[in-house]
């Protein structure tokens, strides 16, 4: 499903942040990128989701290349994937409804349907009582859920979490990670970008390792 | 249907940002209208004084005086010459009916009752069938020319000069409203560039979960066209207040000299209005697209 090959970015200034990074994730795999802060992990995943362009190798999505694909064209790509991050990205000027509903919006779905998405999406992550209050009432983990039901109510082929629990306690964290494996469960492939190790254990995900942007055997 | 609710949902999510700043959305749409009005206000001053020199033009007469001492054989020749020389009426008036004529005023009947001879020369009155003042012009240049005429008075001389100060106006008012215009541009360039920044997160995430660039880009149009089409409607209500208030003060200074400011057409109502709308609009994708390139880069 997710194939890169000799992948490498460099950025403006000199910052090799890849180097030659080949590998493959399969459909419905859930999979573990770690590493230390530094070694590339976010990096990868902005390559995989078409927000940053590689400087060398391809990296190929369900059989289509993201190199060959227009500026244009990558906003369609970016709908095939959800997207969590550690800051969470959420419109704080917006109620928890509609930071849920931007997605559907987006891929102009009708009014009704949205609804019934945001709904369920929020039902999903427990937060559908709340779906008229405003992201800055919400605690970090109902904020780091609120993330996820945005990246989930497309009903996302895969799901990329950049450090998801990185703001959060270790009973937050728990939860979010039983959240994820229950998606992977029902198929979507799950990438997930760590520096904790915690967060992996007992899960029998596989894992990747990133150390100075290369790979680790 | 999800394309109506998609472009209304951006519409009115502008309408509503527009409103929550209202004093500063306020003076900027009244700078708009102000900045607008003027150069058109200008234009239809200049416009009334057009009608003025054309109408002035088309009255164009030739005076040709001969000499006071022209013999009847001379008139003979004059006239054949005229008629050879110009396509028109030629009327001539007789010295001795001009001061018969001038006599008939009050003013000057005394004095030309103490007249010892008759000062007044003969008079060849020339109205051209088609008005050309560069040909009546040129004509006169000849006639001026001929032994026997004193003088040639061609009344629209001055008329054409007015013409070609309005026609030199016009285009002032033209640069005036190109310049206007570019700061129309810059200004709107600025404002969207301010609502981008105010928008940077919204930007950043709807970019994330797959919006196209006409998707970010679009509620930035909807909020140039909602500021260029209020800027316009400004500038349209201050011309009509001009027209029903001002006039009022300037009609009575202006009418001496001849100058009739009309009622202005639709077009030139509706000229500011699509000057706004498309200016603010050029801004806007201007000051977007600026946005999205940079961050695309």
């Amino acid at each position: 499903m997710i194939t890169t090959e000799q992948v490498s970015k460099r950025y403006p200034g000199g910052h090799q942040a890849l180097k030659n990074v080949s590998l493959s994730i399969q459909e419905g795999e859930m999979v573990f990128l770690t590493g230390h802060s530094g070694a590339g992990k976010s990096t990868l995943m902005k390559l995989i989701g078409g927000i940053e362009r590689a400087t060398s190798g391809s990296i190929t999505i369900n059989g289509t290349k993201i190199s060959n694909l227009t500026r244009s064209a990558l906003p369609y790509l970016r709908r095939n994937f959800g997207f969590v991050f550690q800051d969470n990205k959420l419109l704080l000027d917006r109620s928890v409804f509609h930071n849920v509903a931007l997605p559907l919006l987006i891929s102009g779905f009708s009014k009704s349907e949205i609804t019934t998405r945001v709904r369920a999406a929020l039902d999903k992550v427990g937060l559908l009582e709340k779906e008229r209050f405003s992201p800055v009432t919400l605690s970090g983990g109902e904020q780091q859920r609120l993330c996820i039901a945005r990246a989930i109510v497309n009903k996302p082929a895969i799901l990329l979490a950049d450090e998801p629990t990185g703001n959060l306690d270790p009973g937050y964290a728990a939860d979010i990670v039983a959240m994820f494996r229950a998606f992977n469960r029902v198929g979507v492939t799950v990438v997930i970008a760590t520096h904790d190790p915690a967060m992996i254990q007992g899960l029998g995900a596989r894992i990747i390792s990133l150390k100075r942007g290369e790979l680790q055997e | 249907m999800n394309w109506f609710y998609i472009r209304f949902s951006a519409f009115s999510d502008s309408i509503s940002r527009f409103f929550r700043q209202p004093i500063t959305s306020l003076l900027h749409i009244l700078g708009m209208g102000i900045a607008l009005s003027i150069p058109m206000g200008c234009y239809m001053l200049l416009d009334g004084a057009d009608q003025f020199s054309r109408k002035l033009n088309n009255s164009t007469q030739l005076n040709v005086f001969l000499t006071t001492e022209s013999s009847d054989e001379t008139v003979k020749t004059a006239q054949t010459q005229l008629e050879e020389l110009f396509d028109g009426d030629i009327k001539f008036i007789d010295r001795d009916q001009g001061l018969s004529e001038l006599s008939k005023n009050p003013e000057f009947s005394e004095l030309v009752a103490n007249l010892d001879a008759n000062p007044i020369p003969h008079l060849f009155v020339l109205t051209p069938n088609q008005n050309n003042p560069q040909q009546l012009l040129s004509i006169a240049q000849i006639i001026e020319n001929w032994p026997f005429v004193e003088e040639v008075r061609f009344d629209a001389d001055w008329a054409g000069k007015l013409e070609s100060f309005v026609k030199l106006s016009k285009i002032l008012v033209m640069l005036v409203v190109l310049l206007i215009g570019l700061g129309f541009v810059s200004s709107i360039f600025t404002t969207i560039q301010l609502q981008i920044t105010i928008r940077k997160d919204e930007i950043e995430v709807a970019r994330l979960v797959g919006a196209t660039a006409r998707f970010i880009r679009r509620p930035f149009l909807y909020y140039g066209f909602i500021q260029g089409l209020l800027g316009g409607l400004c500038a349209v209500f201050i011309i009509f207040l001009g027209m029903k208030y001002g006039l009022k003060f300037l009609q009575p200074m202006l009418e001496p000299l001849g100058i009739f400011i009309r009622k202005p057409s639709l077009l030139t109502l509706g000229a500011p209005l699509i000057l706004s709308v498309s200016l603010s609009l050029l801004g806007a994708w201007l000051s977007s697209n600026n946005h999205l390139k940079k961050i695309d880069s």
